[in-house]
């Protein structure tokens, strides 16, 4: 080592200590009465190198530049080339390397029970790594999370976040309370909460979020019971719903036009009619419907008439559980429908797999009311096989069309 | 014909097309309005810039990369093509000067190239072997790697 470089990495230690002052000193006075419960340490003494790399990396006056090593905008890019997963191996590398791979490291970070303490003592311990996250999904951490964890990670992450998947627990009030510090979010899926969510306080966190273009509803959600106009964030494109909500809540909500999918799902309490006004209401602008076993209180037929509702729909996927034959029928597509791929599920309860069947299809596609159609998916629940008359059939007036084709799984 | 003259006095005759790969020759072009004059490319050697001059004449006809739009869709491969894969080819001195000239040189496609052969060489490698393949000096101290060590222990066995 010349003794140029080694009083330039003299310079930056020093330097990186007294920005790492600062960084305590900061972040203390932001968290003053949130300590880490016992479980997670934040061992900060020992910190060295500073939360962000010092411009000695990018000059090339700089004493740490050489022309054989490539200046930091470079090992960026070089960088920004390396596929996911992103090996952890390219922190180690050296300085420049470890401050140019960091990002990559977070922004998409794979967490499972395994890692998540170790992860949230990281993050609770710096003021710069949550700014790296876009993508948090926290699906996987079942029973070892909590709702203060989940709660500080929104925080940390808050600047850059752009998708979050909530934990099936440790998603109560303190972490909807985060999510309304997610300015950039696009996409909020709670599907899988199985804690109560109160919906009115879900719509007070999210209705400023003006980038929030994908959201799923908890499955345990309780009765919203005001039906104010203004509950959604303006430009809602997919909307899930699920859990308690309400009859009352569909059939007298505003829902927003801009809503393109909707999806429908586990919700025990909604009845046929206010589904097909709901329908009836959003059917002009959707493009895309999925309605799902389990919907108890929804009648066999509840769903027949959704290609009339719907007239610019291209996918649907329903469980045969609420639609019948008539669901292609001459009445219920009275002129020919856009529709390009029709999902068929069946919850495979007695008596729910002959009420739709091949021939049906194939007769619509024939008679000219379905001459965008490409692609149909069957449950195998529905017990269609291809030795079977009807089926080949249909299999080959699917197969006329480019792309088109019959999958059955 | 613009004449170009790299770091250590060597002149190059070449294309005007060609010449325009580069975003800094073909604004420098402009500015003096007459191609005719030399060119003088400071930062660049003579066997680096014949190199780079030779990706510019396999290219000339080329669609100019736009600057930020779709960046998305190329950055998710790592894919090269043949002929681009035979020219990088080379020890990772020249890899490097290369990149590095067409970072200087303004030469977004190349330095792309590059950068792309560069993150297929790291690939499944350690920090010990990256560090030897391209001559980079590990500047950590034993505290800053244990430090990096502990930070980052989530993200390890994956």
């Amino acid at each position: 080592m010349t003794s140029d470089s080694q009083s330039s990495l003299t310079s930056l230690s020093s330097n990186s200590s007294c920005s790492f002052a600062s960084d305590s000193a900061s972040s203390s006075s932001s968290l003053p009465s949130s300590p880490l419960s016992s479980s997670v340490t934040v061992s900060s003494s020992s910190t060295v190198l500073p939360d962000t790399p010092d411009d000695s990396f990018r000059h090339p006056e700089s004493s740490l530049y050489r022309y054989r090593y490539l200046p930091m905008e470079i090992i960026e890019l070089i960088l920004s080339f390396v596929p996911e997963p992103f090996p952890a191996s390219l922190l180690y590398v050296s300085r420049a390397w470890y401050y140019a791979a960091r990002p990559y490291i977070y922004r998409r970070p794979r967490l499972s029970p395994k890692n998540y303490f170790s992860f949230v003592n990281t993050l609770s311990s710096s003021d710069i790594l949550g700014t790296y996250v876009h993508v948090l999904d926290l699906r996987f951490i079942i029973q070892s999370g909590k709702n203060s964890y989940t709660s500080r990670l929104l925080r940390r992450c808050s600047r850059n976040l752009e998708e979050f998947y909530a934990p099936q627990t440790s998603f109560g009030y303190a972490p909807l309370v985060s999510v309304r510090q997610c300015g950039r979010l696009r996409v909020l899926d709670l599907s899988l909460v199985s804690e109560t969510v109160d919906l009115r306080e879900l719509f007070l966190a999210i209705r400023n979020l003006q980038k929030l273009t994908v959201l799923h509803f908890p499955r345990s959600s309780v009765f919203c019971v005001d039906f104010e106009d203004d509950l959604w964030p303006p430009n809602l494109s997919q909307l899930g719903l699920a859990g308690g909500i309400s009859d009352d809540f569909l059939s007298q909500t505003k829902f927003p036009h801009t809503i393109k999918t909707l999806s429908m799902a586990h919700c025990p309490f909604v009845k046929t009619d206010s589904v097909r006004s709901l329908c009836q209401r959003l059917g002009p602008s959707l493009t895309s419907l999925r309605v799902l076993f389990p919907l108890p209180a929804l009648s066999y037929n509840s769903l027949d008439a959704a290609l009339k509702f719907c007239p610019s729909l291209r996918k649907l996927v329903v469980s045969t559980d609420y639609i019948t034959h008539r669901l292609l029928s001459a009445e219920n597509v009275p002129s020919p429908h856009p529709l390009e791929m029709l999902d068929l599920d069946c919850s495979g309860m007695l008596g729910q797999s002959r009420k739709i069947q091949a021939d049906d299809i194939a007769l619509a596609v024939l008679e000219g009311r379905l001459p965008k159609l490409r692609i149909v998916r069957a449950s195998i629940k529905l017990g269609w096989t291809k030795d079977d008359e009807e089926v080949s059939e249909l299999i080959e007036v699917l197969s006329e069309r480019e792309g088109g084709g019959l999958w059955i799984a | 014909m613009v004449k170009l003259t790299s770091s250590d006095g060597e002149s190059f005759d070449v294309e005007k097309e060609v010449a325009e790969r580069s975003v800094l020759i073909k604004n420098m072009i402009e500015d003096v309005g007459d191609a005719s004059t030399e060119i003088p490319i400071p930062n660049v050697t003579a066997n680096v810039l014949k190199k780079v001059l030779e990706w510019c004449e396999h290219h000339k006809g080329d669609p100019i990369l736009a600057n930020e739009d779709d960046t998305d869709a190329r950055k998710k491969s790592t894919d090269i093509d043949e002929w681009d894969q035979k020219f990088m080819q080379v020890d990772q001195e020249m890899l490097f000067e290369i990149i590095l000239a067409a970072n200087y040189l303004d030469i977004k496609a190349l330095l792309e190239v590059g950068c792309k052969t560069v993150a297929n060489m790291i690939k499944g490698k350690t920090p010990e072997e990256i560090r030897r393949t391209f001559n980079i000096q590990n500047d950590f101290t034993p505290e800053e790697e244990a430090q990096i060590r502990r930070e980052n222990e989530w993200a390890e066995d994956r």
